[in-house]
């Protein structure tokens, strides 16, 4: 541990969520406002760091904290391109989560104990980002599981408990996995860090048959918290979770440790060129590929509009393992953006859902006919979202799709292509009918369960502005794409030096 | 020589403590000691750190000796000792002890005398005197809550760890008949794998087993927990059960390696996988709280076992990391269960029952308590980071090294079985049922004791070298 201010940096990235978690504990529930400050604070002063980091490392300044912490074993934090990428998805989008929270949980019980747990699960998240070696990583992936499960059972009720139950033990389950995986690596080759290009390409060819079995363990470790098929059965169970929890597991934490556990496995382990090498590529390709097919196909038999939103996510997530397997440049372009700016359509997506249920007391899809005229700016970010997620141009979600789609045509993996555009017809078939209902339909007699929370705006400004804003983001992030320091242009700069070596 | 002092300070702790409960320096006193043992550990613990092993011998007369080894692995049990027996002293009221008879002191600092000659001793003699009174003060503190039930349990246990002794030294008399020696390096020499050798090591091991409560020999071990007073189970589930495998540990250091290609590694690790599935779907199928810990206790036991095979691998690296592995489980456990063990009690305070349905609503109204839970239980299911989880890397490192794949998915596997239990109490706790906001809180110093005990878990988790470092070349 050197005492130069570099290596405290990521530390001072976890310690601004983690102080904040040790504080609220300790806080009365009644202190409302000194909760809400001390949240927001740590949520800015993240960023902050974070910022600096990022503008650090472009122009190729190193922070790294490590100590050994078992024989053998280092704990690694560090800021690498394909750290920060994640680390700033989480803290901007934690700021908005914080926010949409504070307003969403007004006037309910523990509050203490859920913003408590809600700084824990970004701490882990940030872990999971700066995580130097696989040991560091899953560390945090644990961490992450342990502190979201007391958000998912929030409630406390029948239900709450019971998902709570299916959630841990998917999630701990895959995590148990993951150890074997992380220790048979670690009996094959050591503490092996994680290095743009990867590091296990110089490992004896004698290896090579073991290091592709240890790759089938990750993923299948990582795959639980990705959601992908078969192991994806807790996140739509997890959906009776409070709204902002949805956002976090679906859009900041949990689904996105599991991808981007993936990219770190294959990018900076193997290495992309190594793990191809090993026809690894190809199978995660395939397993991706089913997952977003069978997530749009699930997605279009939903009734209620969260459980949508989450076989949605399945299909989603997966996008980034399919651009994984698009062995080149432009596939990996696609994956990485696609992690960043699925992140940001579906926690709008999730937002809107939270404020019509809030607001309207509507959740099922059919009962959101004419929404739009009662709630027009919840309504435009949801179709902002929405149309992201199909993949229209402009939004975030064309950007996406476009450098994945040339991506499977520049690895002639056209098949691929075909499940993107098959992707494509079905997200429009389950977002375009309800887009048709909020804006061309008539309402159709009382709102559920009707509140009135803000005097000037359709619903309480806490509950609004986050979504509006990350619905602005989506058009940013299309739009702005070619700018320095956009979702784009870092994941080029990112991809261009997983190729160099 | 100082070393001495680890055995002659508790002792004079428990003469001081038959002093009249009601004088007014009792509980200074009672600091006062408290803070000395501390003290004089973590010296010792860094003298050995620094300077390495130092062997002792006491004359005991009729020309037999003490044989005393402070090494790194009892100085670390000697660390755990003096933590567990502070809080567990502290969590008993040092000032006023509603609920524990004055007798409880003198019998716990005895027990922490004894204890700490335990992990020091080297020679059969020694051990043997160890073990024996060991179980007899455990025995008498068993009996302390004075319930009908609690006598019982204590009669079998009673029962359980004479047999135990006796059949410890047969055990050793058979060994002292062959080589003529009772000290165990000595002996580490001279063994070699005949019927004597055999006979007597298989009774001792028998012998400690059955105190241990290694399956299937732990039938006594639930009752006299769930009925004894709380401080003594917190000592007895924390420390005591530990002494037993621990004086297994040494002499399987000593004898088994002539023995390792007979069956007797596989036993003991089949034994072990035994006790963590048996334990942990009993303790998972319990409806009442110190039951559910005092299963938890047979199934951990089992964990130390898996290690012993794992001693007796043919690199010394592996053979090392599988005793760091087992040393520092010990310790995990040690301060995990401790911890444990005083949240059932609060708990049990709070909700006035010891029902597990019964805690609907505690997270909101005891965090410190959960909180408390959350971190010892993250140990014992050996989730990172956490001293158990290091302890669980270290062991199934080495069970992957040495090509027992099969150990290392039974050391993850009880990962998860430990987690459905601990989980099934937060689970209950978190449970949002009829408002009831009335709790008994426990006083803040016990709810204190059982966090640092849990924080330390935490801590042991962050950094285990300055323990593990002590564990070099211990196992070969």
């Amino acid at each position: 541990m050197s005492g130069h201010w570099t290596s405290w940096m990521p530390l001072l990235v976890l310690a601004s969520s983690l102080v904040t978690a040790l504080i609220i504990f300790t806080l009365p529930e009644n202190r409302h406002i000194t909760r809400g400050l001390l949240n927001l604070t740590g949520a800015v002063i993240k960023i902050v760091l974070v910022v600096v980091m990022v503008i650090g490392v472009e122009r190729g300044m190193e922070f790294e904290l490590r100590y050994t912490i078992l024989p053998g074993v280092d704990f690694i934090l560090r800021a690498d391109g394909m750290a920060m990428f994640f680390a700033g998805l989480s803290s901007v989008l934690w700021l908005f989560t914080t926010l949409y929270a504070i307003g969403y949980l007004e006037n309910s019980p523990n509050r203490s104990r859920f913003f408590g747990f809600f700084s824990l699960c970004v701490t882990a998240t940030m872990g999971i980002a700066l995580a130097g070696n696989l040991f560091t990583f899953l560390l945090f992936y644990e961490l992450l599981t342990l502190s979201t499960w007391p958000l998912v059972t929030h409630r406390g009720t029948e239900k709450a408990l019971k998902a709570g139950r299916t959630y841990l033990i998917y999630t701990l389950t895959g995590g148990a996995v993951l150890l074997g995986g992380v220790l048979w690596l670690y009996g094959l080759v050591g503490d092996v860090e994680f290095q743009e290009g990867g590091l296990l390409r110089h490992t004896p060819e004698a290896l090579h048959g073991q290091l592709s079995l240890v790759f089938a363990v990750l993923i299948a470790g990582l795959a639980v918290k990705a959601a992908m098929v078969p192991v994806h059965g807790w996140l739509p169970v997890a959906m009776v979770a409070p709204a902002p929890v949805s956002a976090l597991l679906h859009a900041v934490a949990v689904v996105k440790a599991g991808a981007f556990g993936i990219v770190r496995v294959v990018y900076d382990l193997y290495g992309i060129e190594f793990a191809a090498s090993l026809n690894l590529l190809m199978p995660l390709g395939i397993a991706a590929a089913i997952t977003v097919l069978y997530g749009s196909l699930r997605a279009l038999a939903q009734s209620e509009l969260k459980r949508r939103l989450a076989y949605s996510t399945i299909s989603q997530v997966s996008y980034i393992a399919l651009g994984i397997s698009l062995f080149g440049p432009v596939g990996t372009i696609g994956a990485l953006v696609h992690l960043l700016h699925q992140g940001f359509m579906k926690i709008t997506l999730f937002f809107c859902a939270g404020n019509y249920a809030e607001t309207l007391g509507v959740h099922r899809i059919d009962e959101l006919d004419g929404a739009g005229r009662r709630m027009p700016l919840t309504s435009a970010a949801f179709t902002l979202g929405a149309f992201g997620m199909i993949g229209a141009p402009p939004l975030a979600g064309f950007i996406s799709k476009w450098f994945l789609g040339t991506g499977a045509i520049a690895a002639h993996m056209h098949w691929a292509l075909w499940v993107l555009i098959a992707s494509s017809i079905l997200n429009a078939c389950y977002f375009l009918p309800i887009v048709h209902r909020l804006w061309f339909r008539p309402q159709r007699g009382d709102w559920p369960a009707e509140q009135t929370l803000s005097d000037r705006f359709e619903t309480s400004g806490w509950l609004l502005w986050p979504a509006v804003a990350t619905g602005l983001c989506i058009i940013g992030a299309g739009l702005f794409a070619g700018l320095p320091f956009s979702p784009l242009s870092w994941a080029q700069l990112v991809a261009s030096r997983e190729y160099l070596q | 020589m100082m070393v001495t002092g680890l055995i002659a300070l508790p002792l004079l702790a428990a003469l001081l403590s038959l002093l009249p409960r009601q004088h007014p320096l009792w509980a200074p006193m009672q600091t006062l000691l408290l803070v000395a043992l501390n003290l004089l550990t973590l010296a010792l613990w860094r003298q050995v750190g620094a300077q390495g092993d130092a062997l002792i011998e006491l004359p005991l007369g009729a020309g037999t000796h003490w044989l005393l080894q402070a090494d790194g692995a009892a100085m670390t049990l000697a660390l755990l000792t003096c933590w567990v027996g502070t809080a567990t002293l502290v969590h008993s009221g040092l000032r006023r002890s509603p609920g524990v008879p004055d007798a409880f002191w003198p019998l716990a600092w005895l027990l922490l005398a004894v204890l700490n000659l335990v992990w020091l001793g080297t020679d059969l003699l020694t051990l043997y005197i160890g073990v024996e009174v060991l179980g007899l003060v455990a025995v008498a503190m068993m009996t302390l809550s004075g319930k009908p039930e609690a006598l019982a349990a204590a009669l079998r246990y009673l029962f359980a760890t004479l047999l135990g002794s006796m059949a410890y030294l047969v055990g050793a008399g058979l060994l002292f008949a062959e080589y003529g020696t009772l000290s165990l390096p000595a002996l580490a020499e001279v063994a070699s794998a005949n019927a004597a050798t055999g006979t007597g090591f298989a009774l001792m091991l028998a012998g400690l087993a059955l105190k241990a409560a290694v399956f299937p020999l732990h039938g006594w071990l639930p009752a006299a927990h769930a009925n004894a007073l709380l401080p003594v189970s917190v000592l007895h589930s924390a420390l005591v059960v530990k002494a037993s495998v621990f004086v297994m540990m040494r002499h399987w250091l000593t004898l088994a390696p002539p023995f390792s290609d007979s069956a007797l590694p596989l036993v003991m690790a089949s034994l072990g996988t035994l006790a963590i599935l048996w334990g942990s779907v009993l303790a998972l199928r319990q409806t009442r709280l110190k039951l559910l810990v005092a299963w938890s206790t047979v199934a951990q036991t089992g964990y130390l076992l898996l290690a012993f095979p794992l001693l007796l691998a043919d690199d010394p690296l592996l053979r090392q990391l599988a005793y760091q592995g087992l040393i520092y489980q010990m310790l995990a456990h040690g301060l995990a269960k401790a911890a444990l063990f005083m949240v059932a009690g609060h708990l049990i305070t709070a909700t006035g029952s010891d029902r597990i349905s019964q805690l609907t609503g505690t997270s909101r109204h005891l965090p410190l308590t959960l909180l408390t839970l959350g971190l010892a239980g993250i140990s014992l299911m050996g989730m990172p980071p956490s001293a158990g989880f290091a302890a669980k890397w270290l062991m199934a490192s080495s069970a992957l090294g040495s090509g027992a794949i099969v150990w290392m998915v039974v050391l993850i596997a009880g990962g998860l079985l430990s987690a459905a239990y601990i989980l099934k109490l937060l689970r209950e706790a978190f449970r949002e049922g009829p408002e009831r906001d009335v709790f008994e809180h426990p006083p803040r110093l016990q709810k204190m004791s059982a966090f640092l005990l849990s924080l330390l878990t935490l801590l042991l988790g962050l950094s285990t070298l300055p323990v593990l470092s002590l564990l070099i070349g211990g196992a070969v």
